[in-house]
Order: C-alpha cells, then sequence, then structure tokens
C-alpha cells in the first residue's frame, strides 16, 4: 500500500489571485466613474452647452424609461426580443454543432464544404437583414433566420477546431478501454464539444442578440430593436437612449445568465 | 500450430515477426523500426529499453493496433492482430485523463464502458484509488492533480479493469523515487498474483532490470532488436533490496555497454 496523500484540500479554496485590488475599491471606482459621466451629461445638456434634442439627457431618459416599464409597454417588447434571441440561439448552436461533427467526421465533406463556410462567415451577416426580412416577413422568423446565420458559424468554428484538436491518443484510449464507436463519442467527443460550445457562448449568445435587434430595427413592428427605430423615427433622442438603457440591462441579464450555466458546466476547468 | 516448421509454443502471447514501420514526413519515409521479431510469452514481464526516438512507444503502438506496419506479421495468442485487440490495458507515455471527469470517474472508465453498475465498480475503483495513494482526491479533476498523481491515476485506470496483456509507457517516468519504488512493487505483487503479461517500456536499465524477466534492447533508430538478456534475478523481488544482488550489478553493467554504443549513435544522429 503506498501512503496516503493527506493535503486534499478543498479544490477551490487554493490559486487564489494575490495581489489583485480588493473588490471595495474597485466598485467604489466604477460608481464614481458613471456619477461623473452621468452628471457631465446631465449639466451640459441642462446648461445648454450641448443641445438636448440630439442628446437628451440622463434624468429624462431614465424617467422615459420608468414610464415604459411601469405602463408594461416595453416589457412585451423585451419579452419579443428575448424569445427570437433565444430560438437563434439554439437552433444556430444546434445546426452549428452538427456541421462541425459533420465535417469532422467526414475528411470529403469537410474539404468540399470548407471554403464555402469561409466565404459565408468571412461576409457581414448583417446586409442578409433586409433579404430575411423579405423571404421570411416582418415577424419573428426573419430576425431568428439573421440571428442563426451568424451564431452558426460561431459555434461551427469552435467545435469544429475543438475536435480537431482532441487527442487522437485519448480516443484510441477509450477503444482500448473495450469502448464503442459510440462510447468514444459520448465520454471523448461529445464533452470536448460542449465545453468549447461553452466557452463562446457568451460571444454566441451576444450574437444573437444582435441579430434579433438588427432584424426588429430593420423591419419590425415589436420588440426592442423596432421601439428603438420607432422613437429614431420620431426624432425622440430620448427614446432611444431609453431604449438602448433597457437594452443595456438585456444584455447584462444575459451575460449574467450564461456565466452561470458557463461555470456550472465547466467546473472541471476552474481552479 | 505450424508455422515455418517451427512448433509455436501454446503459450507465446505475442509474436513480432520481421515487423518493419515508416512514418511519412516531409523528407519522404522514416524508418522507425526495422524487422523487429521477438515473442514474449504469457505470464513474462518483458521490458524494451533503449535510446530516446529508437521505437520503443511504436511497438507497444503496433502491438495495440494503433500503429500500421509496413511489412512484418503481429500475432496475440497465434492469431493475427486486427485493429485493437481484446482484454488489452496500454498506460501511455503521456497520461491522458478524461479532463471533465473526476479522479474516481476516471479510473472507473474502463468499468463503465465494460457495462459495470456503479454499485459494482464501486469497491475496485476505491481499492486502486488507495493503492495508488489517492483515495483524497477522488472528486477532484485532473488539472487539480500534479503531473505525478495524474500519472498513478493513469495507472489505476487501467490496472482496475485487469486485462491479461499490459502495456506500459514509462508509467513511472514522472514519479519521485519513493512512489515509484512502491509503485514498482506494487506492480510486481500484482503481477505475480495474477500471472498478466507485461510488456514494459522504460529508459531506466535499473528499473528494467530490477522488474523483469527478461530486457530487449533496442538499436538507435530504426529500432532493431540488438540483443535480449534473461534477468535470471530471483523472485519474489523488492525492487529496492535486488539492487544490493551482485548479480544484480552485473546485469547492469553489461546491458550498459551494449546500451551505450546506442545512446552514443542516436545522439549522434541527433546533432547533425
Ligand atoms: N506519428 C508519428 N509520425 C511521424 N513520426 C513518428 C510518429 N511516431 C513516432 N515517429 C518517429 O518514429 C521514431 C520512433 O518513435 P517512438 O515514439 O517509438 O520512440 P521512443 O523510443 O518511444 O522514444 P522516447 O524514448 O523518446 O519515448 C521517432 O524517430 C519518431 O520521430
Ligand atoms: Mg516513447
Amino acid at each position: 500500500m503506498l501512503r496516503q496523500d493527506s493535503s486534499a484540500g478543498s479544490p477551490k479554496a487554493a490559486n487564489r489571485l494575490k495581489n489583485s485590488p480588493s473588490p471595495l475599491l474597485v466598485m467604489a471606482l466604477r460608481i464614481g466613474a458613471l456619477i461623473v459621466f452621468v452628471g457631465s451629461w446631465e449639466t451640459a445638456s441642462s446648461l445648454k452647452w450641448i443641445n438636448p434634442f440630439f442628446v437628451s439627457r440622463p434624468s429624462d431618459i431614465i424617467f422615459r424609461a420608468y414610464t415604459w416599464l411601469s405602463s408594461g409597454y416595453v416589457l412585451s417588447h423585451t419579452a419579443i426580443t428575448i424569445v427570437e434571441t433565444f430560438f437563434a440561439f439554439v437552433l444556430g448552436a444546434l445546426l452549428g454543432a452538427i456541421l462541425a461533427f459533420l465535417l469532422y467526421r467526414s475528411s470529403i465533406v469537410d474539404q468540399a464544404l470548407m471554403p464555402y463556410l469561409m466565404i459565408l462567415n468571412a461576409m457581414p451577416r448583417i446586409i442578409f437583414a433586409p433579404i430575411f426580412i423579405l423571404w421570411f416577413g416582418l415577424g419573428l422568423t426573419s430576425k431568428v433566420v439573421l440571428g442563426i446565420s451568424i451564431v452558426i458559424f460561431i459555434v461551427f468554428f469552435s467545435i469544429y477546431t475543438g475536435l480537431k484538436e482532441v487527442d487522437q491518443n485519448l480516443i484510441n484510449k477509450v477503444r482500448l478501454m473495450g469502448g464503442s464507436e459510440k462510447d468514444v463519442l459520448l465520454e471523448v467527443l461529445i464533452p470536448s464539444a460542449l465545453s468549447w460550445l461553452f466557452s463562446s457562448l457568451k460571444t454566441s449568445v451576444g450574437f444573437a442578440l444582435v441579430g434579433a435587434i438588427v432584424g426588429e430595427y430593420m423591419g419590425s413592428a415589436n420588440g426592442l430593436g423596432h421601439i428603438i427605430a420607432f422613437a429614431e423615427g420620431m426624432f425622440d433622442a430620448t427614446g432611444v437612449f431609453a431604449g438602448l438603457f433597457i437594452l443595456s440591462f438585456v444584455v447584462i441579464a444575459i451575460n449574467w445568465c450564461m456565466e452561470r450555466v458557463e461555470n456550472h458546466f465547466t467546473a472541471w476547468r476552474m481552479g | 500450430m505450424r508455422r515455418l516448421g517451427v512448433d509455436i509454443l501454446p503459450d507465446t502471447h505475442i509474436d513480432l515477426e520481421e515487423v518493419s514501420v515508416a512514418f511519412a514526413s516531409k523528407a519522404g519515409e522514416t524508418l522507425a523500426l526495422e524487422n523487429v521479431s521477438f515473442a514474449v510469452q504469457e505470464g513474462e514481464f518483458v521490458s524494451i529499453v533503449g535510446p530516446s526516438g529508437c521505437g520503443k512507444s511504436t511497438i507497444l503502438n503496433v502491438i495495440a493496433g494503433l500503429a500500421d506496419t509496413l511489412s512484418g506479421r503481429v500475432s496475440i495468442k497465434g492469431k493475427a492482430t486486427n485493429g485493437i485487440p481484446k482484454d488489452i490495458g496500454y498506460v501511455f507515455q503521456s497520461d491522458l485523463l478524461l479532463p471533465w471527469r473526476t479522479v474516481f470517474d476516471n479510473v472507473a472508465l474502463a468499468l463503465k464502458l465494460r457495462g459495470y453498475r456503479t454499485e459494482k465498480m464501486g469497491p475496485a475503483v476505491e481499492d486502486w484509488l488507495t493503492r495508488v495513494g489517492l483515495a483524497g482526491f477522488r472528486n477532484h479533476y485532473p488539472h487539480q492533480l500534479s503531473g505525478g498523481m495524474r500519472k498513478r491515476v493513469a495507472l489505476a485506470q487501467t490496472l482496475v479493469y485487469n486485462p491479461e496483456l499490459i502495456l506500459m509507457d514509462e508509467p513511472f517516468s514522472a514519479l519521485d523515487v519513493q512512489t515509484r519504488n512502491m509503485m514498482e512493487n506494487e506492480l510486481l505483487d500484482l503481477w505475480s498474483g495474477l500471472r498478466k503479461t507485461v510488456l514494459f517500456v522504460t529508459h531506466d536499465l535499473e528499473e528494467a532490470v530490477s522488474l523483469s524477466d527478461r530486457i530487449i534492447l533496442l538499436t538507435a533508430r530504426p529500432g532493431r532488436v540488438k540483443a535480449s538478456y534473461i534477468i535470471d534475478l530471483p523472485r519474489p523481488r523488492n525492487v529496492t533490496e535486488v539492487r544490493f544482488n551482485v548479480r544484480f550489478r552485473e546485469l547492469i553493467e553489461q546491458i550498459w555497454q551494449d546500451l551505450k554504443t546506442e545512446v552514443t549513435v542516436a545522439y549522434a544522429a541527433s546533432r547533425q
């Protein structure tokens, strides 16, 4: 019998960063910066140093956002944007993952399709927005398709590279232990693919949201993008900023959720 | 069984005949192994030694069905191999753990693949975790372990499912001397108890002599069998105590003379 290593310790306790500044100081600086920025904007605008017609005023913006929220006007629009983002992400990730496995498994398909995928990925997808609206109408579908067209490539390339980097001997080891091809898929390939998917999660969800917003902005009767476009059409700077203000909260909320999901599924990577 | 007019002993476990292996590289083909022939009997403990890059790992890969031969024949229990053989264990040179699985789940992997239920495999896994000194680390992930600890997990991972043929590629090279000696004794106990066939690769001559029944010495690349030595030290052995045996030093002396030449050749070749 070997001696027992007794210094097990909790896996997370070690490895704290040493000379990182205190969280309180960081928080104080952040709030300070915000106060300075919002304060000078408010002052400059109130004293007419800058024209409030074009840049509005923080107090007006917050009041507008509050009115929209309390009347419920903005809630259904936000819900629609989130639904579009959700579908664009889920479907885009699914299709991207399937495509990645397909190209990983068959080198013929890989060699045949890769140039086209590269070209498509190089195109700015935003310019397709009007085409998608033309094809799929003003409703939810065109926004979801626009989001998918971005997400699919992010997920495809990250999973594809991840699969290519899997150590061939790790696969061999599972086979030597008596594992079937299905075991290789379940024990090695899918977990690696998932870990790469999670590492691109925030980027891809972010772009799903961009797809939804841009689609709504260019042609829709619903969603946060529509609210912003509508306010813009009325030369209502306060409305535009209020829309952006609410949008930024949506982004923060989504990011927070994604971080949770990512931490939960990649516990094995954290120190 | 008759082949070339010679009776093969019924208990030949691995048989390599004139095996050559080449790898494609930019400058054409590199010959890694050239006409390598040797046999390993069932229950025998054989070590392969030779200079770095001479093809030791390649021999194990050929037997495990992971590398293609250019020519020659590899058979296991009298049957020519075709792909990955059944009931084989391979401790790779690098540890190759599943990073997303805990130490426990990594050790349990082979049993899980063989369809054991968690309740049934629990005791075997726990037993091996204790033997390699990692019982307190069962819920850690591989990245939280040191190199030597990962190596021990890889070892437990293979030995836990009790394969009848075990290939080991420098399994103890990352361990400190004490742990290493304990693991070596552990391996000898296991081997003498269960009479597994072990083909062991190492660059450490003393390790090879203290563990093996026989040592096969390879030449610098392309690897050929230069010589084979019977290690007639008494068993059961303790790897630390056997080193005080006079015969141990004699064997080391004898093999080292031959190995030195090859190491010099390999070193000169690597400097070009
Ligand atoms: N997959 C590969 N592709 C190309 N060349 C390879 C490959 N694997 C091994 N080789 C070459 O074959 C030769 C033998 O390699 P091998 O890994 O078997 O050596 P080794 O004896 O195990 O060395 P070490 O003691 O350093 O582990 C080396 O020269 C190496 O460059
Ligand atoms: Mg090697």
